[in-house]
């Protein structure tokens, strides 16, 4: 995109279509251009991609033409399928009419694309698995638009006996995007390389295919000469590799057989700012994760595939393809990678793992806002939540939910400074939040912000580096920065990380758990295996306490480096009925891939309270460390679960509205007066504190019966209230709060302070939440002391773009606009992209009782009232922008 | 900030105006508000195509591209009506309550079909079973309140008999004071204009024990009370594989792996006979009551 541009989502007359404007900026200042920068690598795959703006260019005439090299072009009936079997060239035919054919020029470049690839795919990639001829037919009309942005679809047998490429034309309303089309074709290339081979699921094929893709676009020559390598490059960032914040990312809801849900695949791309569902992270983190593999042994994609081609009925279990992957490091000379067998290292990627588990899944995605910065900002980042349910065919719903996240200081006391009482609000399985971390409580040195996402039963962490990337006074990228989780704070301790590549050691400082490096070594720009190792210094003695072996891609590296981390339990199951805690978080997503056994005869139910049932396992959600089963065995055992989760640290467990079995996820026993309880922005409550409006009294512990006459185990039991809980026990809670509640663990090592790190100064917000039946948006306002009438960096939030869907602002362009403490205010509210004749409600909640009392004013309606805490106001929209205006009282 | 400079100066006056009136003396209340909702056609979950009509008293107005409409209402108002016209059919009126407005409302989505049906039910107490009156119940935006004998009617629920699926997928909602609210789906699709779905029961939100122990097969032995204490076997290929007896509740439950089991209720010279119940999956549940005789 050209500098000083934005490219912009606006909904068109219909609901369902969107279109793309090249326009100037969505706000004037800065920001807004440095989230955009940060954001568009997602959006800037659906903006080119949609059913109107590709059905507009088809209505429009050809395409701009870019390459005009000769091609041959096979006639449609001259091809046939060999039935030649093992490696062999491939040759691509085009229609040359008809609604499947292609523009010349479009044409012309794939085959281009094709012909100048085909050795560097050979190379990295191997021979075809079979020859022939391949199709290659303009599916641009009929595509899904989630296809269209994963890059084409390969057939194998198109239903005519053929093997076909499905791909559609990638442009924008000026022309045809070149190398996009190239990236994605060599994509598709890659697929019918595979032919009638493919990995058995998503994760391992897609991901290997994916991750050969951006190796051989990465590769200099590789593509013709007439694409640009820099735009190129950003193809694959925006839609190929999400390598360089794998670890934020390696979350259990990317696990799955198949990447875009069946009844998703041809469903559009929702309004609203929704990216749809999960699918794009999905091939993201796949191709991103088979470039580690990729990285440490270039040869391995070759390799892998001719002995999978040779007998690939052989392979079609998880364990059986990381034996395939385990013989072929031994091939490449290797017997490792990353430091771990393959098998360990499979395991520990949630991408790879195929298991179809029904239920509710939360998947939150951090990205660091990098240029540009100015003002206090410190640590800004975009958060992404994405909450969707799988259901047993497969089938994906996009959910509506609400969250409260918790942000955490570096000694886990709850940050009371602005941007901290924020809410996602969830539309179409998607919601975001653009926080911003203030340097204040450390005098502006980096440290740890840990994010607690609780969304229903479902809560993810991370753990960001705040400060630690850039911030306003040294606004240059670091190239390796994150968080060190583990490591109990002490006075005279001093940690360092280092990076190793080859011989180069870079050390890099370590404050307040989080740290970045600047490395100028044009070496490390590129892909490299990594060894980390982070040490801590202590009465002049220094010890490493982590080492970590990382294969990075190209460009900067984020990581969370767990010190002494849970690797797993002993889940101990006794004859009979019991209740189980998962004490840690697994590796595993389902109970039977957990005890390795057959679905069929695991028994493992879990209280569902929005539905007052038992849901049964497999149908009863994904495993997650924190959560209570009732399981029932035949015979008794001690199950040795993988697991991945920070020691020394408070553990959260978000908990539903009725009752809900949980565990201490903690390795020693907590009493009940120790567990702290928050509601959406509220301070930690103590369980005393929180018993009545938030919880009941009690919590449960099961205890099994006498044994069954008939079946000679306890088959039943009873309940007893308990104030103690030993490590891992499961209980039952229940939670009287409707909007639910986060439930936090902490050991003597590792507990939560409830006190804020800096006294609250006066202050007052208002949240407005607009909503409509399918969409919604928020903006908060209020004072705060401290704060300016000016824009604060450390207090003001613009508006993040790339939501394309319904708008609402603070006067021009603010998300948050926080001003100085007193005195009397207006606040103009803009909203955007409304549609006609379409009901939308705006909701006015006072977060203080320091200003409660406001004028409330819609102009287009000649609407006046005078309001008092929350209130909503509806109206049906006649233009597409309107702006209303809240008028405050004098805060007390 | 110079724009907040520029507006207090503007509105000191009203501000203090609006200080010193407490807040809710400076304008007068209107009469009638904004009702909104978005209608839904439930054979296909898209807006009625053409656009339905809701009504308030004699007010009309005609649904958007969207399935979305606003209407103004007197206050108090508790109801509309969307006549909608199905493909090749004739009008229907779909009637939904809700509760007396006193400000703009939206009533969220309100589901219309080819068809209507009665959906009947009870709402029961999950621990103890008794019946609740008073609860209640919504499904497809038609809402009704369980009588005394905790029994509720929802009268022309939207029903396709082309698309029965998505019947079973309407989302239905159920509450009561001093209960967790809980949703809920139908199990069975309409038959010859009405649908009796089972019982919802819901967890009482004070007191009370933990839900229990999970049962995949479980029911009640009828008649009362000669169901209560009767022993109820599960046999699996003639071997009896678990054994319980009833409570005063009259609910028996068992906890098993697949397969295709029989259930026999016995209580003195009374017996139900040996009831199938094939069980295809760890996820499966199957509720079968059983009758002695």
């Amino acid at each position: 995109m050209a500098a000083g541009m934005a490219l912009c989502l606006s909904p068109l007359a219909s609901a369902t279509t969107l279109t793309v404007e090249n326009t100037a900026g969505r706000s004037t200042s800065s920001r807004d251009q440095l989230i955009e920068s940060t954001v568009k690598r997602f959006t800037s795959n659906l903006e080119i991609l949609t059913s109107k703006e590709r059905l507009a260019l088809a209505q429009a005439g050809r395409p701009v033409p870019i390459v005009t090299a000769p091609v041959r072009v096979l006639l449609p009936g001259l091809a046939s399928r060999p039935n030649f079997r093992g490696a062999g060239d491939i040759t691509l035919a085009f229609e040359n009419s008809g609604g499947r054919a292609f523009d010349p020029a479009y044409q012309a470049l794939l085959q281009s694309v094709f012909n100048t690839v085909r050795t560097r795919l050979n190379l990295t990639f191997g021979l075809p698995s079979e020859g022939g001829t391949v199709w290659v037919r303009n599916y641009d009309a009929d595509m899904g638009d989630r296809d269209a942005v994963a890059g084409g679809i390969y057939l194998d047998n198109n239903g005519n006996s053929e093997r076909e490429i499905r791909f559609p034309v990638y442009a924008d309303g000026i022309g045809i995007k070149p190398e996009v089309a190239a990236v994605n074709f060599v994509h598709t290339l890659l697929l019918a390389y595979q032919g009638n081979k493919r990995l058995p699921w998503d994760g391992w094929d897609e991901g290997l295919v994916r991750a050969a893709t951006m190796r051989i676009c990465r590769t200099p020559g590789a593509l013709p000469a007439t694409l640009d390598s820099e735009s190129v490059e950003g193809v694959l960032q925006g839609s190929y590799d999400l390598g360089g914040l794998y670890d934020w990312n390696n979350q259990r809801a990317l696990s799955g057989p198949v990447f875009i849900a069946p009844n998703l695949r041809n469903a559009q791309l929702p309004v609203g700012g929704s990216v749809g569902g999960l699918y794009l992270l999905r091939y993201m983190m796949s191709g991103s994760a088979w470039q580690k593999v990729l990285v440490e042994y270039p040869a391995f994609a070759s390799e892998f595939l001719a002995d999978y081609y040779a007998n690939s009925s052989a392979y079609q279990s998880v364990s059986q393809l990381s034996a395939l992957g385990q013989s072929t490091l031994a091939t490449l000379g290797g017997s490792t990678l990353e430091g771990k067998s393959f098998a360990q290292w499979a395991r520990g990627q949630f991408i790879l793992n195929p298991t179809l588990t029904p239920g509710i899944k939360l998947q939150v995605q951090p990205f660091p806002i990098l240029d540009g910065l100015g003002g206090s900002d410190f640590g800004v980042f975009a958060i992404q939540a994405h909450f969707f349910q799988t259901l047993p065919n497969g089938d994906e719903s996009l959910l509506r939910a609400t969250s409260y996240p918790i942000y955490w200081s570096p000694d886990f006391t709850r940050f009371f400074a602005s941007a901290q009482d924020d809410r996602i609000d969830i539309v179409q399985a998607y919601g975001n939040v653009v926080p911003n971390f203030p340097g204040t409580p450390f005098d502006s040195q980096p440290y740890r912000v840990t994010v607690d996402v609780p969304v229903e039963d479902q809560l993810e962490r991370l753990s960001l580096p705040s400060g630690s990337i850039a911030t306003a006074s040294s606004p240059d990228p670091r190239e390796v920065y994150g968080t060190i989780t583990g490591v109990l704070p002490a006075t005279n301790q001093t940690l360092t990380v280092e990076v190793q590549y080859g011989s180069t050691i870079q050390t890099i400082p370590v404050q307040n758990f989080a740290f970045g490096g600047q490395i100028t070594d044009t070496a490390f720009e590129g892909s490299l295996p990594l060894t980390i190792r982070v040490k801590r210094t202590a009465s002049s003695s220094t010890t490493t306490i982590l080492t970590r072996r990382v294969n990075k891609g190209p460009g900067p590296i984020a990581l969370v480096l767990n010190v002494d981390e849970r690797t797993g339990f002993d889940l101990v199951l006794n004859p009979g009925v019991q209740m189980v805690g998962i004490a840690a978080d697994p590796l595993a997503v389902r109970m039977d891939e957990a005890l390795a056994e057959p679905v069929n005869q695991v028994q493992a139910s879990r209280w569902n309270p929005l539905l007052a049932l038992f849901e049964f396992s497999p149908n009863s959600g994904q495993l997650r460390g924190g959560h209570g089963y009732f399981v029932k065995r035949e015979t008794g055992s001690t199950v040795p679960i993988a697991a991945s989760q920070p020691s020394n640290q408070p553990i959260s467990v978000a908990l539903r509205q009725g009752w809900n079995i949980v565990c201490n996820p903690l390795p020693s026993s907590v009493s009940k007066s120790t567990l702290q309880l928050v509601t959406e922005s509220n301070f930690p409550s103590t369980y005393a504190e929180a018993t009545g409006p938030i919880v009941g009294p009690d919590i449960f512990r099961f205890v099994p019966g006498a044994p069954d006459v008939v079946t000679g185990f306890p088959e039943t039991g009873n309940f007893t209230s308990i104030s103690g809980i030993q490590a891992g026990e499961a209980f039952f809670i229940k939670v009287l709060s409707p909007t639910g509640a986060t439930l936090v663990f902490g050991d003597a090592q590792g507990r939560p302070n409830r006190l804020p790190s800096v006294a609250p100064p006066p202050q007052w917000t208002m949240k407005a939440h607009l909503t409509s039946a399918v969409d919604g948006a928020d903006v908060v306002f209020g004072q705060l002391q401290g704060a300016t009438n000016g824009t604060d960096r450390a207090y003001d939030i613009e508006s993040p773009p790339g939501n394309a869907g319904l708008g609402l602002r603070v006067g021009a362009s603010f998300y948050r606009d926080t001003r100085a403490w007193g005195g009397q205010a207006s606040y103009s509210l803009s909203l955007s992209n409304l549609k006609l004749g379409r009901s939308y409600t705006i909701r006015l909640t006072p977060q203080t009782t320091r200003m409660t009392r406001y004028r409330f004013r819609d102009p287009a309606r000649r609407y006046v009232r005078d309001f008092q805490g929350e209130q909503t106001y509806t109206f049906t929209a006649n233009a597409r922008t309107r702006s209303m205006t809240v008028e405050t009282e004098r805060p007390r | 900030m110079r724009r907040v400079a520029l507006l207090i100066a503007l509105l000191g006056a009203m501000m203090l105006a609006l200080v010193g009136c407490g807040g809710g003396g400076g304008t007068t209340g209107p009469t009638s508000f904004e009702l909104s909702g978005l209608v839904e056609n439930i054979s296909n979950g898209g807006a009625p195509t053409p656009g339905a009509t809701v009504q308030v008293g004699s007010s009309t107005v005609t649904t958007a591209s969207d399935g979305s409409f606003a209407i103004q209402a007197p206050t108090g108002t508790n109801f509309v009506l969307v006549i909608y016209t199905p493909p090749g059919g004739g009008p229907l009126t779909f009637r939904f309550d809700f509760a007396g407005i006193t400000d703009d409302t939206n009533v969220g989505k309100l589901v219309v079909g080819p068809q209507q049906a009665n959906v009947t039910g009870a709402v029961r107490d999950q621990q103890d079973n008794s019946l609740l009156a008073g609860a209640t119940v919504t499904l497809g935006g038609i809402r009704a309140t369980t009588g005394a004998n905790g029994i509720y009617i929802l009268s022309g629920v939207a029903y396709d008999p082309a698309t029965p699926a998505t019947f079973l997928a309407l989302e239905g909602r159920a509450g009561r004071a001093g209960y967790f609210p809980r949703i809920f789906f139908p199990d069975v699709t309409p038959s010859g204009g009405t649908a009796t779905l089972s019982d919802v029961l819901l967890q009482p939100d004070s007191g009370g024990a933990p839900p229990g122990t999970p049962f995949n097969i479980e029911g009640f032995v009828n008649p009362s009370p000669d169901g209560v204490g009767a022993v109820v076997e599960l046999r699996l290929g003639g071997t009896l594989v678990r054994q319980v007896t009833t409570g005063a509740n009259r609910k028996y439950g068992f906890w098993v792996v697949p397969g295709n089991y029989t259930v026999t209720a016995t209580k003195g010279t009374l017996t139900s006979g040996p009831v199938p119940v094939n069980l295809t999956s760890p996820a499966e549940t199957i509720r079968r009551d059983v009758t002695l005789l």
